[in-house]
């Protein structure tokens, strides 16, 4: 199930548990770390990507003992993080666990490789997790060279045995298991054979060549659990190889994790303990913030930050990179035709007002949105680029359309959430060229079901997931098979373009094929990118070495393993 | 009181049937097929899959069919597995239902002391001070949302005391103190609205009685107020109270939810909200019958009290 938050953060009271998608990551050029995993301290320096095709040398890749902290200060050990969250419904992350669990599970297990972006960096940087080196001697083949030293968490049934290539193979087999509930299955698709060649080495085939492979094995889902518990066993405990191990789940009160000694990043973790406590009421949670007991929380409204600067000075606010809010349009349409015609859905693009979208909808927190997100880098198209509004141009297509009269647009809404967060400013200003664009919200489940999912809609302003690679946040909407393709969006030149830019093995290089797309979507119009939201999170000032992560907001891909509390 | 007794047993169990028809036809009747919104996450599924999950959903094969199972089922003790867990849903609900029955009991005992001293008072003191007084508290709780309060409290608690409620449960048998200065707080305001309704039904009752003869009678045969007030009025007054108790007793169970959520206890309410957003069809329909019957329960327990207190209510046939 994918994460929602857009929904989350809209509806208080009707918290959406559904599984985290994907986090994206920032995209551009990357510095893959080949070699990865040694444990001294070393402060960021540039690195190039040793031997992984299109690396760059442009951006800092940090080895781990991550340092996020100015002037050096030392770590210090011991203490108990306390979080909040809801109630895990399933620790099996890749086959049907929610949200959640999943951002529980990151401490627990450990994953192919990790992604970090950093809030406000312009560097986000991946590094091998489980896999210390990688090869590519072709194309389509990849040789993963498992970290040494390894071993799961002493707890049954693994009991401390050592980790295998074998171990990894069966998970990425499993993640590939074709069915709805594995995440990762449509975006692994590209693999043909997994294969333990011994005991720390897996050797992985492609159908094809596929440029953001290791993007999809950094996901969040990604996790790489015993096979032991691959029977139903992972749906009811966690055992990994990671900081931390679960030591006790009081199903619906709280989930206590403690260090784990046996981890093979020696000297870390540097915490005790990490503490979530079962608590999904959003005013309580800002009140428990304000008062300190909870360590982060990743909601925050604008209106709290003052209480908050006010009554915990020392706590540390960020807006991150949230999500996107886009207006899908039905391009097939039969309620409302006119939206068939692409120079209505341009006459919509150009009528929307953006800076209002953003100032009045969502509080003046939010970028200019365009196809891939902030988070997806130099994929993204240059500002220059990005339609601003137009109201003559939008009359003037919708004259040439035959609707020099106006038209009207049903926009379909859930009724979790609340139509000011931009819908109604959408409304507001189409009516401006003469669109009558009504807000029609039904409810949630029924929207997500007719919608969301099969378009039976003219119109649907929304929230959208973020995926790591920018060919997944493109397929899933436009590519004629895409999962949440609401918009019926149907290209083939589109599709092929969008095969081979997934094929480009040299990101730098991919990055002007996926422009190319962007081109494509914005002109094509089937949906209106509204903006790029931010989210308000928060930290204690107690919790040391240790910063959000853009698009982190859905509690996942963060690590506490080289953070400490002062 | 055996003819009684009967009476009330097989219209219990009437009830209790006639709300298995509705919990078990709700989940069929959702807007958007339940399959459809279990997939909807995940993209694309084939027949197959949508099959198989229909399956385990006890969503195939024709509906008195269903019914059937699904009754035998619960007959047996047997509440399902959720969805997604593929865990027995029984043990989650045996883990959560004392948590509310405690809140609800908790909540509910307070309501009928708030209301009934309140109520009395009111009346004994009619038309004077007290009793407007009296009233107005009593309609300021019945009108004001428990919830609210409880927001502002915490809300306020922490901005300026950096205080916010307990966050992880205590269980009773693990620390009894800690647990009831846990659940104090909640169980009082949510007893408010009930307590409001209460005070203005116990006051109007009052009033009724406190004018009967017998209650002159009692008063010239030298007997003291405290006596006369809450021996032979109240016990008369009382008799529609402890009704409206066993109608409210069932909504208190229902209105946790809301105090669950904010206290962070982790009751049946939350649990319930829990399996519904992650549309765990097998758990929504497990707690809704299991709540629905509790309520039964109470309610027939309260019509035997009714019976007990009220010789004119057992004898009422004869």
């Amino acid at each position: 199930m994918k994460n929602l938050n857009y929904w989350q953060r809209a509806s208080n009271r009707r918290r959406f548990l559904a599984g985290a998608g994907a986090i994206g990551a920032g995209v551009g050029s990357i510095a893959i770390v080949g070699c990865g995993g040694s444990s001294d301290k070393s402060t960021p320096t540039a690195s190039s990507g040793a031997g992984s095709p299109g690396a760059s040398n442009d951006l800092m890749a940090y080895k781990r003992h991550h340092v996020f902290e100015t002037g050096s200060p030392t770590p210090k050990r011991g203490g108990t993080l306390t979080l909040t969250t809801n109630d895990p419904d399933s620790f099996d992350v890749y086959a049907g666990a929610g949200g959640y669990a999943k951002g529980i599970a990151q401490q627990i297990y450990n994953h192919p490789w990790r992604a970090h972006l950093p809030t406000g960096s312009k560097t986000p940087f991946y590094e091998g997790d489980l896999v210390e080196k990688w090869e590519q001697p072709d194309p389509n083949t990849w040789i993963l060279h498992m970290r040494q030293g390894v071993v799961w968490q002493n707890r049954p049934p693994v009991n401390g045995r050592a980790f295998t290539a074998d171990d990894f193979a069966k998970n990425i087999n499993r993640m590939m298991t074709n069915q709805p509930q594995y995440s990762l299955h449509t975006r692994l698709q590209m693999i043909d054979s997994v294969t333990a060649t011994d005991d720390k080495t897996v050797q992985i085939k492609l159908k094809w060549p596929y440029g953001y492979f290791i993007y999809n094995l950094a996901d969040q889902d990604s996790v790489i659990i015993p096979p032991e518990l691959f029977d139903g066993g992972a749906k009811t405990t966690a055992v990994g190889t990671g900081p931390f191990y679960l030591a006790d789940w009081q199903k619906g009160s709280s989930v206590t994790l403690k260090k784990n000694d046996t981890y093979w990043d020696k000297g870390l973790p540097y915490m005790d303990q990490i503490q979530y406590v079962v608590q999904s009421d959003f005013a309580t949670n800002i009140a428990n913030f304000i008062a300190g007991k909870i360590d982060i929380f990743s909601l925050l409204t604008p209106e709290s930050e003052a209480d908050i600067k006010k009554n915990n000075p020392s706590a540390v606010l960020w807006y991150t990179i949230a999500y996107p809010f886009v207006g899908t349009l039905n391009t097939t349409s039969d309620t409302q035709p006119a939206l068939k015609d692409v120079r209505v859905r341009q006459a919509i693009k150009y009528a929307t007002d953006y800076d209002a979208e953003i100032k009045l909808g969502f509080g003046g927190h939010g970028y200019r949105g365009q196809p891939l997100s902030k988070i997806h880098g130099g994929n993204q198209l240059p500002d220059s680029e990005i339609p601003t509004r137009d109201v003559p141009k939008a009359k003037s297509l919708l004259a040439e359309a035959g609707f020099a009269n106006g038209l009207k647009i049903v926009d379909s809404i859930s009724d979790a959430v609340i139509p000011d967060q931009g819908h109604t400013q959408w409304a507001a200003a189409l009516k401006d060229a003469g669109i009558d664009l009504s807000l029609q919200a039904s409810p949630f489940n029924q929207w997500v079901s007719k919608a969301f999912i099969q378009g039976q809609m003219e119109a649907m302003s929304t929230g959208l997931f973020s995926f790591i690679p920018p060919d997944v946040q493109m397929s899933v909407k436009w590519e004629s098979t895409g999962a949440y393709n609401a918009s019926h969006y149907k290209n083939a030149d589109w599709d092929a373009a969008l095969q081979k830019a997934r094929q480009e093995l040299d990101l730098t290089k991919a990055q002007p094929l996926f422009q190319d797309l962007g081109r494509t979507i914005l002109n094509d119009s089937p949906d209106i990118f509204l903006l790029e939201n931010q989210q308000l999170v928060g930290k204690q000032g107690r919790l040391k070495n240790w910063v959000f992560q853009d698009g982190w907001w859905s509690g996942a891909n963060m690590w506490f393993d080289v953070a400490w509390l002062d | 009181m055996i003819a009684y007794l009967v009476r009330r047993l097989l219209l219990a169990a009437l009830t209790v049937v006639i709300m298995s028809f509705l919990v078990f036809g709700s989940i069929r009747i959702v807007p958007g097929k339940a399959v459809d919104l279990l997939l909807a996450n995940t993209g694309a599924a084939t027949p197959a899959e949508r099959q198989d999950l229909e399956q385990k959903l006890g969503l195939s094969g024709p509906i008195w069919q269903q019914y059937g199972t699904w009754v035998g089922n619960l007959a047996r003790g047997d509440l399902g597995k959720s969805v997604f867990s593929d865990q027995p849903i029984g043990p989650q609900v045996k883990r959560y239902l004392p948590v509310t029955l405690e809140l609800g009991l908790m909540s509910m005992a307070m309501s009928t002391i708030l209301g009934l001293a309140l109520g009395v008072f009111a009346a004994v003191k009619h038309g004077s001070f007290w009793d407007f007084s009296s009233t107005s508290v009593g309609v300021a709780m019945l009108s004001i949302p428990g919830y609210w309060i409880a927001t502002l409290i915490i809300g306020y608690g922490a901005v300026y005391f950096g205080w916010t409620p307990p966050l992880i449960y205590v269980p009773f048998r693990d620390d009894p103190l800690a647990n009831l200065g846990q659940f104090w707080l909640p169980a009082l305001l949510m007893s408010f609205s009930t307590a409001g309704v209460l005070m203005r039904l116990t006051r109007t009752t009052m009033l009724e009685v406190l004018r009967q003869d017998y209650i002159r009678t009692a008063r010239a045969k030298g007997l003291g107020s405290f006596v006369v007030t809450w021996r032979h009025a109240l016990r008369n007054a009382i008799v529609p109270v402890i009704t409206m108790i066993g109608i409210y007793l069932g909504f208190v169970l229902g209105s946790t939810v809301i105090f669950e959520q904010i206290f962070a206890l982790p009751g049946i309410g939350r649990y319930m909200i829990q399996s519904i957003n992650s549309r765990d069809y097998p758990a929504v329909q497990a707690v809704a019958i299991v709540v629905a019957t509790f309520v039964v329960i109470i309610n027939l327990v309260v019509d035997i009290a009714y019976g007990v207190i009220d010789p004119r209510i057992r004898y009422g046939s004869s």
